[in-house]
């Protein structure tokens, strides 16, 4: 965990949650698991203050506590990836829109704004609002089956996870009530769909106390299965670029049944024979183009150099694998050799490619083989060592210690993993910038932002009054011209700003799923 | 080229045999550059200009969404925020929207469950606190008793032992007794307080935080124990 990492992860809090929960957040992240006292007295804060933001990180997943080694105090780790996802929260709720609807997106928005909630009282919640965004109906409890049944669906396909609820200590077997609970949830229950009682719904959404026969069982997020579909969003996507529409097709439905048979996070898939996927295209579309051609597809893609796919064996029409692990590899290759054209040029990712592709080769060799000017060549290699894209190996002739440079062949190589960490804390560093950038353009014309939004929403409410054109015209004036100006300005700087978070945001999704699968 | 030959005694004719063995004529602007004795520049150069950023109807949309959230959180109870106390009393136009905002917010409502959450990050409750509290008490109380019976007894002694001059062979049995009560009296006390001290040493062992307990009283239950034990006074 890089340091960089640690800013990032501050500042994020500090834009969601406010100073004091960053300066909480920050404390644990260096210096690991602490218990409450010892947090308060280290971040100088009042204990009340603490236990606030404890709370809320807590409520949010953002923390997880278990009881120290004396047993008797509970100690708070930081969970960073968590607070990672607070940035992918309008990724997750998009995705969840395209999937399954506007009521779903509405529930899981609900609950990625409360951190975990009962079923009931979250769908009522969401009834409600929806039932505000559409004015023309004005019942919501119109709303409360569909939304119900999008609840139930959600579980089942594992968007949404039950929050592990404290087991009663037992007294007769001695144990003390140490005021730490301990959580647990069976694997059984982690994705059982709950029972709610409609009419309980019905009555709790009118604000009369009811029992929807859900008490004390929570549900939250379950950030993984976004990440799940996040990653086959990516090498669907790739396959499409690299091959067409309906290779990548192929590949969807490839992903669709290797989950029957495969755990989501394993390196290399279980074998998908052949007649499955045929059976499964056939049943899908029987007049599908792509049939007659699906030996083709599965070759072409098969044979493509990134390795999505292997051939594994010959029963059943053929037995293919899909490669989780090498097409993020592949994946990572490019990302890297597109970052090095854009800041290094064609010329210096010509060289990177050929490191790449000799493994260990000597300077002399790069020039004769990239066919570009020794002088140049050599500018470039040294600038992409020097910026740690490439990696210098000295091989030594003999074994004397004290061998001079002419006894020494030194051979450029690329350490991939090294590398991708390069990039994913540059990526950091990026992001820290633009955040602090973004917030220190806010900052400087926070009076300019306020006025306009004060002017705006007096304009708002005066033509809700249907005040005449000429009122509204004036109340537009009293910003001057130059003010707009500047104001358009500020806005633009920081939507772009904000743009480039979220495409950094990307580049370190990729970066972090290469290394989580290196890793594994 | 920096980070290369870090760590060697190489002196310069080992740098230019590197520069030899790896193509740079000796002299040329391309050798090394020996030492950097400045920091890199807080904002270096653009050298090549950035691809535009492409921003779709998706991008657009993902970017309302953050800022609803971000909103959202804002005007959430969760958004931890210091209560400015205000060192003069002039009552002020804006106070009283600041003040209307302010108290509706409380951790306690985003919290769903507090059987999810450690007790002691529960407002009202400090179980653990309690507790300590009690054995230091006990401590810093035992300490001055202790002194006060040692002055006691050097004066009874005293005029035991004046009265003992008048009459010393009648009482002399007595005396003794009475001085074996007293020590006993006072072994006891000792012994007690002792126990406590070791308590309190096994206490404080477990994790370090004697300090940390001591520093933040809040005063409230300044006096409450304390003061029965100072009344109490020493027994005879």
């Amino acid at each position: 965990m890089s340091v960089l990492l640690g800013k990032v992860c501050s500042l994020i809090l500090e834009e969601h949650f406010g100073e004091i929960v960053s300066k909480v957040g920050t404390d644990l992240f260096q210096w690991g698991p602490k218990p409450l006292a010892l947090v308060a007295s280290s971040t100088k804060l009042s204990i009340d203050k603490v236990k606030q933001s404890l709370c809320v990180l807590l409520q949010y997943g953002l923390a997880t506590f278990a009881p120290g080694k004396s047993g008797r105090v509970a100690e708070y780790t930081i969970q960073t990836e968590k607070i990672f996802s607070l940035l992918r929260y309008p990724r997750y709720l998009y995705l969840i829109k395209s999937k399954f609807g506007v009521e779903a997106e509405t529930l899981v928005e609900e609950f990625l704004r409360v951190g975990f909630d009962s079923a009931s009282r979250l769908i009522v919640k969401a009834a409600t609002r929806l039932q505000e965004s559409q004015k023309g109906s004005d019942n919501a409890s119109a709303y409360l089956s569909t939304l119900r049944d999008k609840f139930v669906s959600l579980v089942n396909k594992q968007f949404l996870m039950r929050c592990p609820s404290p087991t009663p200590v037992d007294e007769e077997k001695g144990e003390k009530p140490t005021g730490i609970p301990n959580l647990t949830v069976s694997k059984t229950q982690l994705h059982l769909p709950p029972t709610l009682n409609m009419k309980a719904l019905t009555q709790l959404l009118e604000g009369e106390v009811a029992d929807a026969g859900d008490e004390g069982v929570y549900w939250r997020v379950n950030f993984d299965r976004f990440h799940q579909d996040f990653r086959d969003q990516i090498m669907v996507a790739a396959i499409a670029r690299r091959i067409d529409d309906n290779a990548s097709e192929i590949f969807q439905l490839l992903l669709q049944l290797m989950y029957i048979r495969t755990d989501p996070w394993v390196r290399v898939s279980n074998p998908i024979p052949y007649s499955e996927l045929r059976d499964t295209l056939r049943k899908k579309d029987p007049q599908s183009p792509i049939l007659p051609h699906l030996d083709q597809y599965l070759k072409i893609i098969e044979e493509d150099s990134s390795g999505f796919i292997t051939r594994v064996g010959d029963s059943g029409g053929g037995q293919f694998c899909i490669n989780m692990h090498k097409s993020f590899e592949a994946l990572t290759w490019t990302c890297i050799e597109n970052i090095i054209v854009e800041r290094f040029g064609s010329k210096a990712a010509r060289i990177f490619r050929l490191v790449k592709d000799r493994r260990f080769i000597e300077q002399e060799k790069i020039q004769q083989i990239a066919m570009i000017p020794a002088r140049e060549a050599k500018q470039l290699t040294y600038r992409l060592m020097h910026e740690n894209f490439l990696q210098l190996q000295e091989l030594r002739k003999t074994m004397a210690t004290n061998a001079g440079p002419n006894k020494t062949f030194f051979l450029f190589h690329i350490d991939l993993e090294e590398v991708a960490r390069m990039i994913l804390d540059l990526s950091y560093k990026a992001l820290y910038n633009a955040m602090n950038r973004r917030d220190f353009e806010t900052n400087e014309n926070r009076r300019l932002i306020e006025k306009k939004n004060r002017i705006h929403s007096i304009a708002l409410s005066l033509q809700a009054q249907g005040a005449p054109a000429e009122q509204l015209q004036e109340i537009e004036e009293m910003m001057a011209p130059p003010e707009v100006d500047l104001f358009n300005k500020v806005m633009r700087r920081v939507q772009k700003l904000s743009e480039a978070e979220l495409h950094l945001e990307e580049t370190i999704f990729l970066m972090q799923l290469f290394l989580s699968y290196n890793m594994q | 080229m920096a980070g290369r030959g870090r760590g060697r005694g190489g002196g310069p004719s080992f740098n230019r045999e590197i520069s030899e063995r790896m193509g740079i004529a000796p002299g040329s602007s391309e050798t090394p550059v020996e030492s950097v004795l400045e920091p890199p520049p807080l904002f270096p150069p653009l050298e090549s200009r950035p691809v535009p950023l492409e921003l779709g109807v998706e991008g657009e949309y993902l970017l309302a969404l953050k800022r609803d959230f971000v909103g959202y959180f804002h005007d959430s109870p969760s958004f931890i925020q210091n209560v400015v106390v205000k060192s003069d009393n002039i009552q002020r136009y804006s106070d009283r929207y600041q003040n209307a905002t302010l108290s509706l917010k409380t951790v306690a409502d985003i919290v769903r469950d507090w059987s999810h959450f450690p007790t002691e990050l529960r407002d009202n409750v400090k179980p653990q606190k309690i507790k300590r509290k009690l054995k230091g008490s006990t401590r810093r109380a035992k300490i001055p008793k202790k002194t006060e019976d040692i002055t006691n007894r050097l004066e009874e002694l005293e005029k035991r032992e004046e009265e003992g001059s008048d009459a010393e062979g009648e009482t002399e049995g007595k005396e003794t007794e009475g001085a074996k009560d007293e020590n006993k009296e006072n072994k006891d006390a000792d012994s007690d307080a002792e126990e406590v001290e070791e308590e309190d040493v096994d206490e404080e062992m477990d994790d370090g935080t004697d300090y940390i307990n001591n520093y933040f009283d809040n005063g409230e239950e300044y006096l409450d124990e304390e003061d029965d034990n100072l009344e109490d006074g020493p027994v005879y």
